[in-house]
């Protein structure tokens, strides 16, 4: 083994202009172990306390599965809804120069800044069928606040920065001569745009889905004032732990967060998997 | 083709970029738009291409008007300054773009796709990296990678942005010679934009220099080299050294030197500049007649020896070049008095 090597056989490092890789990659890690591992620790570990039976029987529960399934997915077509119009928002306010843009532009981060409970009680005076927009629909006889369709516009509402303020940037720096290649050599807008700027913006497009999807699966606040919160119908599941832990069943409340957790963690990991893909050509 | 471009004008805001401009290439030239950052050539191509619309003007190609067809319909190839290529594509997708968003009907078979683009892969030289892409390639690489995907739609002109300018000075020169080959073997009528005059001299069929949004003149390489109209046009084209004159009846009068100026036989006694190249400066000793002047630096690198002299009736600088070789040793030393006698002037009357 050759002597005054600076780098680990087959390790990771190597001699390096930029200082501090050792003492950054340390702290890292010893930071996200006391902030986010050592939580999610105590959390998996209580439920276990009462054998895997305790876990089973909490998660049989149909009053349980009905408030996971409405949360992740109402959470989903949230996010997919704000992929959609986050994306339309963002390219006019990079794209376009019209009158008061500066405050449409800060209106976008208002939802990040309502604390969430005026947020939810807004849209369910709004959305109530005797509200501005409710009373509108009412007549058709759909009705929003206090309905999974409620939940979907609070959803909705939180999670649109996430999707804007991730495109932004990327479309700020796209560079306008590659959609001029395209339509010079013969592609239509349609074209140029599925063909050329999509996959160019499809990384912080799925950064900003996976944001507010994440956001949208642990929002509480917003969601209870507009949800109605009826047992197998309009329940979330952060609301269900709450309640269980009004009761005093910790391990349930626990089993619920853990399963959450671990539905969370497989689809943002699958999101990661898609970006990592649509990324490949940046390989060297 | 043929390109007609008839009292063209385009401004952005206040400003006009191009006032009437007129041009007209014939089938198979290969033109180049020569000038300062600034003079409009890059929107006069651009009009060219239909990434931009004139406000005024006529454009014809093949004496058809073509001014309300987008950039997609007029079949024409574009390479743009920074190559424009689609990052997240290889190289073969990226060529096979224009024959894949054809419409259904006009759209080659995959097969048909594939043999095209390994041609023109192998025409610029790339066959093997078909796979890879654009940010790993060279920019010599990219740049050929521009030229074939714009190649691929069999455009009828081929227009260039700057095509070189971000190479370096080696893969330039190559390039340079392998388009102009590739120019003459496709049969395209080509213009380009530059503002390197070496690259226009040696490239260009013709060249028209702009400036300032007008064509200031256009030419062959030859006639615009050795007969520049305008003084604009005589600096751009190389290094000169100005000289403060009078023009009278054929001669210009510089410090007291007469030198021929036969373009203005009528002129009597007019304020105006006379321009000489460098290698027009014949370096002489302080007794010979000429035009005196004080050495002050000699580069002895470079094809030629540059002596910088300064004037000593004006102190203004000038600047000459020798052969390496020659038997001027000892007067281009720094600090010696010599005389300078120009071999061939150009002289222009100041403007009215």
């Amino acid at each position: 083994m050759p002597a005054a090597s600076t780098s680990f056989i087959g390790g990771f490092k190597r001699p390096s202009v930029l200082p501090g890789f050792g003492l950054t990659l340390g702290f890292a890690v010893s930071y996200l172990s006391l902030i986010v591992l050592l939580p999610l620790a105590a959390l998996v570990l209580r439920p276990a306390e009462h054998g895997l039976a305790g876990y089973l029987g909490a998660l049989t529960d149909p009053r349980v599965l009905a408030a996971l399934r409405l949360s992740f997915g109402a959470a989903l077509i949230a996010a997919a809804i704000n992929a959609v119009f986050g994306l339309i928002v963002a390219w006019i306010l990079v794209r376009y120069d019209f009158p008061l843009k500066r405050l449409v532009d800060a209106l976008v981060d208002l939802p990040f800044a309502l604390p969430t409970a005026v947020a939810g009680i807004a849209l369910a005076t709004i959305y109530s069928p005797n509200g501005w927009v409710g009373s509108l629909f009412a007549p058709l006889g759909v009705k929003i606040a206090f309905t999974p369709l409620g939940i979907l516009v609070a959803l909705t509402f939180i999670g649109l920065p996430f999707v804007v303020r991730s495109l932004q940037p990327v479309l700020q720096d796209m560079d306008r001569e590659v959609e001029e290649a395209a339509v010079s050599l013969g592609a239509g807008r349609w074209l140029t745009f599925r063909l050329v700027i999509l996959p160019a913006i499809l990384p912080a497009l799925l950064t900003g889905f996976a944001l507010a999807f994440a956001r949208a699966v642990g929002e509480y606040g917003s969601v209870i004032f507009i949800a109605g919160n009826m047992p197998m119908v309009s329940e979330i599941a952060p609301l269900l732990i709450v309640i269980k832990l009004e009761q005093f069943d910790y391990a349930g409340a626990a089993a619920i967060g853990v399963v959450m957790l671990a539905v969370s963690f497989v689809i943002l990991l699958f999101i990661n998997l898609v970006q990592r893909w649509s990324r490949r050509h940046e390989e060297n | 083709m043929t390109i007609t471009v008839d009292g063209i004008s385009k401004s952005f805001n206040d400003f006009q970029a191009l006032k009437g401009v007129e041009l007209a290439a014939a089938r198979g030239e290969f033109i180049a738009l020569l000038g300062p950052s600034g003079s409009g050539k890059t929107t006069l191509l651009r009009i060219l291409a239909g990434l931009e619309f004139a406000d005024s003007g006529r454009l014809l190609f093949d004496g058809r008007d073509v001014a309300a067809q987008g950039a997609g319909e007029r079949n024409v190839g574009f390479v743009f300054q920074h190559y424009a290529l689609f990052k997240h594509m290889t190289v073969a997708e990226n060529v096979s773009f224009g024959l894949r968003v054809k419409p259904r009907a006009q759209r080659p078979a995959k097969a048909e796709i594939d043999r095209q683009v390994n041609e023109l892969l192998r025409l610029v030289q790339l066959d093997r990296l078909g796979g890879r892409y654009p940010s790993q390639l060279s920019g010599g690489q990219r740049q050929r990678v521009a030229l074939a995907r714009a190649l691929a739609i069999q455009p009828a002109v081929l227009l260039l942005d700057e095509p070189f300018g971000a190479l370096d000075a080696k893969v330039r020169k190559e390039l340079r010679r392998w388009l102009r080959r590739l120019h003459d073997d496709m049969q395209l009528t080509s213009i380009f934009v530059t503002h390197d005059q070496e690259e226009a001299l040696e490239l260009a069929d013709r060249i028209a220099v702009m400036r300032e949004g007008r064509i200031e003149q256009i030419g062959t390489p030859a006639e615009i080299y050795h007969r520049p109209a305008t003084a604009f046009v005589y600096e751009f084209l190389g290094n000169a050294n100005r000289l403060r004159c009078r023009i009278d009846r054929g001669r210009a009068v510089v410090a007291g030197l007469e030198l021929p100026a036969p373009e203005y036989p009528d002129l009597h006694d007019a304020a105006g500049t006379a321009f000489v190249r460098p290698h027009d400066l014949v370096i002489a000793d302080a007794r010979q007649s000429g035009l005196e002047a004080r050495v002050r630096q000699v580069f002895l690198a470079g094809p030629a020896i540059r002596v910088e002299l300064a004037l000593l009736t004006t102190g203004d600088m000038l600047e000459a070049e020798v052969p390496h070789g020659s038997d001027l040793g000892s007067l281009i030393v720094p600090d010696k008095l010599v005389t300078l006698q120009p071999t061939k002037i150009r002289a222009f009357p100041d403007a009215a």
